[in-house]
């Protein structure tokens, strides 16, 4: 994953600058938040699901060794190949070795987020290969050469002017291909036919892999993930490690949340499980070949630092079965995007799995995006104590003293001052009056000195007339 | 570098050992107790949330009795999109025998619907396809909860059908009717025997632009499902 070039805060004073994009982002949270909220609401048995997802994810995870190999033996038994990738460049080498050994010259692909670690489509197209993005949101993103700032719902961030204006500049769009959305819609699906026809590789995802049968489980509502898993001759799915369920009847546990959760659909348009690459089949009481889907089966099962999450105390992140609710509700997200974050996986996920994936290293500040209100935890459908993960993290990056060192110094000179009780009152009476002086309606706009570092993101109130201790001992004269 | 498929889960095993999984058990959680559903609902019940479910999702319902109403909704089907080529699963799989038969009588051409195993003939016989409008199938399930429609593929029973052209009919025998995807799979265990199951939901929609909804952006963009008698 392609770190950053400009920091954390940086990009958030860029986000929160831009009006536009926070219209977009109020616009479609509200439409996500609600849709969530009404299809729980018509599920009666939503909340004991849930707990049972919850308790299906954890028993997973701890024995995934196990179902790992039950799910590379049932893949094997029916032809398909299994790869095993510790790292993102051995998953690409796979990918980009197969696509040379069968002389693939065209790619399609359909959304998945573990391909955004992996850069795939650069790593195909530097030795000349077409990747074509089929996914709508992806395939903008795609040609605007930006990324996803939304795990579900990639260009958020955009509005239909924008990308209007890309189609315009990239595709040759013509006044009457972009009146309106579904007619730039059509645009996009005549444009990518014929990609879907010509494809010699499809690339996907995997939202579930079922160990027992071998299956893989995509979710979409386009179609896309269907196409590229059947027209071209060979289907490669990218699969991050922890994306297991043991059963199929625990693939119906979690589809029943995934689609409500993520966009408030009971079921997406479609759910495509695939077992396998075509094979002679039996249709009643007939056997013969299937008529179409291709005929070679690739699963890479990807580490890239999971292991490492999962030997740790933030384990519980991966339950995790990407359906992006908690975003909708941060608010931190929703004031400023995918983007700020910087990361593959934005948002409160991203806030834990980003700093998990790469121990900390550049990330340390993701953590500290948060008001730790809980409300990501309340929504997620495998009920993950996000907050929990949140603190953990600020506590290792404090401890690797990676804290800014504003906070250090303050935080020094408070401890100074608590231990010293006369010292304290006085502090006390002091900054009240000081903050009295500085506020305006209440806040203090700019601290001056030492604290400025707390105003630099922030206002700060101004204190109160009295303070605690001086009422305490005035109630208790009476 | 290669990572083996033992050192991979070694590393996985090792990890295991240091793990914080809030709520983890060795043992399976075994079946959710808690669906909702009625397991013995009427058909009638179940035909009537079939379709409130699959009419929000602006997708068709046509409830048919006899074998040519069903040939005569297809073909008026096929007449409102000018289509006189179809790419269809074989009569067994649809349900309806003769049904192909009585649809190539007046003048519909039946598509090749096998993909090649040689490359270029794939792409070949893939483009040709890609000009019919409508395809054919039948169906392994109805969800009643959903509106979506579960096809399994087979020899006979391709998917492309349900996937390239702009409009697919599903035939949906009322006796396949399930009150939802859990019951469903509960009594298919055999679904994934063969490569390819999907559960299908009404038209192809996205929302990606602004949250505004627009229909057929890969998938169909009209779904009908005849709801017709027998097995
Ligand atoms: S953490 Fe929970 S709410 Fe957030 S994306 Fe994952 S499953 Fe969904």
């Amino acid at each position: 994953m392609t770190t950053p070039n400009i920091t954390f805060y940086e990009r958030v004073e860029d986000a929160l600058q831009d009006n536009q994009l926070y219209a977009a982002l109020d616009l479609a949270t509200t439409r996500l938040v609600t849709g969530r909220h009404n299809a729980f609401g018509a599920l009666p048995e939503g909340d004991s699901l849930r707990d049972h997802a919850r308790r299906l994810r954890a028993h997973t995870l701890a024995n995934l060794d196990r179902y790992l190999a039950q799910f590379a033996d049932s893949v094997e038994r029916l032809g398909g190949h299994v790869h095993w990738a510790q790292t993102v460049d051995e998953a690409n080498q796979y990918v980009a070795d197969l696509a040379r050994a069968r002389g693939v010259k065209h790619v399609v692909k359909s959304k998945s987020m573990v391909s955004e670690e992996l850069e795939i489509n650069h790593v195909l197209e530097a030795q000349g290969v077409k990747v074509m993005e089929t996914d709508l949101g992806e395939y903008i993103i795609q040609l605007a050469n930006e990324k996803p700032s939304h795990i579900i719902a990639p260009v958020i961030h955009k509005s239909k002017e924008d990308v209007a204006k890309l189609f315009r500049a990239k595709i040759n769009a013509t006044d009457d291909d972009l009146i309106d959305v579904p007619k730039m819609t059509a645009l996009a699906r005549r444009t990518l036919s014929s990609d879907f026809l010509q494809a010699d590789m499809g690339i996907s995802g995997v939202n579930f892999a079922v160990a027992e049968t071998g299956s893989i489980c995509l979710v979409t509502n386009e179609g896309n993930g269907r196409l590229t898993t059947t027209t071209p001759r060979i289907h490669v799915a990218l699969m991050g490690m922890e994306r297991l369920v043991p059963t199929m009847e625990d693939l119906g546990v979690m589809l029943q949340i995934l689609g409500r959760s993520a966009t408030g659909q009971k079921l997406s348009v479609y759910t495509n499980i695939v077992t396998g690459a075509r094979r002679t089949a039996t249709n009643g009481a007939a056997t013969g070949p299937e008529p179409d889907g291709p005929d070679e089966f690739h699963v890479v099962i990807i580490d890239n630092g999971r292991s490492k999450i999962l030997g740790s105390e933030l384990a519980e992140i991966l339950y995790c079965i990407r359906c992006g609710a908690c975003l909708n509700v941060c608010p931190v997200y929703k004031k400023i995007g995918g983007h700020a974050y910087g990361s593959v996986y934005p948002g409160p996920i991203g806030s834990v799995v980003t700093p998990g994936l790469h121990w900390i290293g550049p990330w340390s500040e993701l953590p500290h995006a948060s008001t730790l209100c809980g409300a990501c935890q309340e929504v997620c459908p495998v009920r993950i104590d996000i907050p929990r993960m949140l603190l953990k993290l600020r506590d290792e990056s404090a401890r690797a003293g990676k804290g800014p060192a504003w906070l250090k110094r303050g935080l020094g000179l408070y401890r100074f001052a608590v231990l010293r009780p006369g010292l304290y009152r006085l502090g006390g009476r002091l900054s009240g009056w000081a903050t009295r002086m500085l506020g305006k309606n209440g806040w203090v706009k700019k601290l001056p000195g030492p604290f400025s570092g707390w105003t630099d993101q922030r206002d700060f109130p101004v204190f109160a007339k009295k303070s605690f201790s001086q009422r305490w001992r005035e109630e208790r004269r009476n | 570098m290669e990572t083996s498929r033992e050192n991979f889960l070694n590393k996985i095993k090792n990890s295991l050992h240091h793990s914080l999984l809030p709520q983890a058990n060795a043992e399976h959680p075994g079946s959710f107790q808690g669906y909702r559903f009625q397991a013995d609902a009427p058909t009638d019940k179940l035909i009537e949330d079939f379709t409130r479910e699959l009419e929000t999702l602006s997708g068709h319902v046509h409830v048919l009795e006899d074998a040519e109403e069903i040939a005569g909704k297809i073909l008026e089907i096929l007449e409102s999109h000018q289509a006189s080529q179809i790419i269809a699963w074989d009569d067994a799989s649809i349900g309806v025998t003769g049904l192909r038969e009585a649809l190539t009588k007046t003048g519909i051409t039946i598509k090749e619907d096998e993909l090649s195993i040689d490359n270029a003939g794939r792409k070949t016989r893939l483009s040709e396809m890609d000009e019919v409008l409508v395809g054919l199938t039948g169906a392994h399930g109805g969800l009643a909860d959903t509106g979506a429609v579960a096809l399994i593929s087979g020899p006979g029973r391709g998917r492309l059908a349900s996937l390239l052209p702009p409009v697919h009919i599903a035939l949906l025998p009322k006796s396949r009717l399930y009150p939802s995807l859990p019951a469903f799979l509960s009594a298919h265990s055999t679904a994934t025997d063969n490569s390819n199951l999907v559960f299908i939901a009404g038209p192809s929609r996205t929302a990606d632009i602004e949250m505004t909804l627009s229909m057929g952006v890969h998938g169909p963009g009209e779904v009908h499902v005849i709801i017709v008698p027998g097995r």
